[in-house]
């Protein structure tokens, strides 16, 4: 019976005290006369408690006049008593309808834009093309056509095979699925040359077609002929082709770096200072003033974009800047020390640099040179390594 | 009457809807409710007694307390200890 009970709240009730001889009567006057009683409660012979419907008290007070019954109010709930309450309270009220216009004006707009499926496109790229064809943050929904942005995406980028767009919420939820590198095609028909585009010993030599014009062991210069397109035969002579084939070089990095014997190294003392802002859209506001006491220090910041649901971005963000102290230490190296450190991060650059392209690690060397207060090393790394490039050759 | 509750019968109508027989449903032993009742003859904290079309119906208990009293229906909850009913067909035979 809850519809009973809502409809009880909703249309105002008052709980009364009935007194008298004839109870009994007075609750069966009530049924004839259809007025509902709810929670009636005995309290002793000649008393009960119970919630009648506010527009029924009138009826009440007739039928206790019938049955010599006095009746007492309790108390008053529901709905309508607690308008009567804060019928006042105009500013409240105004505050209050405010506050639901505001809500829901803010969500007619979009307030954050998510991208995903991107792993080798920036994040920032497609929100500068979003930008160009003037999708920003706080554009009003209906203003977003989803298939005409879908299009302008598809035509501008032609690394992107499949782009979806959709709003959820204040959300604009971008979608976005990476095209594959296509594979080279090789035109048999077309005539070539293999020139070197590195400088470097060669180390290997595997021709598929066309003459190999180097030999193990000699070296090449950028622009060096590896394989030219043409086949002797006996009986058919010379004619061109297409050259194909894969030469491996010996290559020689090198890359240099310093480092001071006496250093300063940073180190945190633990002691942080916390500051926390309020954007609203562009409008920052301090939380707690000024700066830390701190001399040196890193900063680290932290953006939270706040949310109803998980889909109801507002424009309302949380910054919180974590100031942490840094203590200043003189420290001294032994030339041995910093050489290593030197070499094994240097060494890791260079391989890193080639990005796992080169075939085999062959060897390094490093020079160390020490002036009075400082180290300078540098270090060759050899590497095996595919040479050569496509020369079309035209006639 | 009794052609209306010949028709009801035939046709499968619940007996309570079709004739002011009282309809007594009992959820566990702290609530009971009664539909098609006539009026309330007493109501004290540990005894009820309803008047039905048919007869009375006692109820004793503790803390009795009368929920949603309506035209036709009634809800009695507290603990109920026991019920009995006084037919008025019997003191009639």
């Amino acid at each position: 019976m809850l519809i009973s009970k809502i409809t009880l709240n909703a249309s105002g009730y008052v709980r009364v005290e009935i007194e008298g001889f004839f109870i009994q009567r007075f609750i069966n006057l009530c049924i004839s006369k259809g007025i509902y009683l709810d929670d009636t409660k005995h309290i002793n012979r000649t008393k009960i408690v119970s919630n009648i419907s506010k527009n029924d008290f009138r009826s009440i007070c007739k039928i206790a006049k019938q049955t010599k019954c006095k009746i007492k109010i309790i108390k008053k709930g529901g709905i309508p008593f607690i308008v009567h309450k804060y019928r006042k309270r105009k500013i409240f009220l105004i505050m209050l309808s405010a506050l639901l216009i505001l809500c829901f004006s803010i969500t007619r707009f979009i307030w954050n834009i998510e991208i995903k499926g991107v792993e080798n496109i920036k994040e920032s790229e497609i929100i500068k093309l979003l930008n160009d064809n003037n999708i920003k943050l706080g554009i009003r929904k209906s203003k977003i056509k989803s298939e005409e942005l879908v299009n302008e995406i598809r035509l501008l980028r032609d690394d992107i095979a499949w782009v979806g767009a959709k709003v959820k919420g204040t959300n604009l939820i971008i979608e976005i699925v990476e095209a594959e590198k296509k594979p080279e095609i090789v035109d048999e028909t077309k005539i070539n040359n293999i020139i070197s585009d590195k400088k470097g010993v060669v180390t290997r030599i595997n021709v598929q077609s066309g003459t190999a014009r180097v030999k193990v062991g000699d070296e090449i210069e950028k622009g060096t002929l590896l394989v030219e397109g043409v086949m002797e035969g006996k009986y058919t002579g010379v004619r061109n082709v297409n050259s194909r084939g894969d030469i491996y070089a010996k290559i020689t990095y090198t890359k240099q770096g310093k480092a001071k014997l006496n250093d300063v190294e940073k180190k945190l003392t633990g002691n942080e200072y916390n500051q926390y802002r309020i954007y609203f859209n562009n409008f920052k506001i301090n939380l707690n003033k000024g700066v830390s006491n701190f001399k040196n220090y890193d900063t680290i910041e932290s953006k939270k974009k706040f949310r109803i649901f998980s889909n109801y971005y507002l424009p309302i963000e949380f910054e919180k800047v974590t100031y942490k102290e840094i203590k200043k230490e003189n420290k001294n190296y032994t030339v041995e020390e910093i050489t290593n450190k030197l070499k094994e991060k240097l060494e890791k650059d260079i391989l890193s640099n080639l990005k796992n392209n080169y075939e085999n690690f062959i060897d390094s060397s490093s020079n160390v040179e020490v002036n009075s207060n400082e180290v300078t090393v540098i270090v060759n790394c050899v590497v095996e390594e595919k040479v050569g490039i496509y020369q079309d050759l035209v006639f | 009457m009794r052609k209306k509750e010949r028709i009801g019968e035939i046709l499968e109508f619940p007996r309570e809807i079709v004739s002011n027989v009282p309809k007594i449903t009992i959820t566990a032993f702290d609530e009971l409710m009664i539909e098609n009742f006539k009026s309330i003859l007493e109501y004290e904290d540990f005894f009820v007694r309803i008047k039905t079309h048919i007869g009375n119906i006692n109820i004793n208990g503790f803390n009795l307390k009368l929920n949603q009293i309506n035209k036709d229906d009634i809800c009695v909850s507290g603990i109920i200890e026991n019920i009995d009913f006084e037919s008025n067909r019997n003191l009639e035979n």
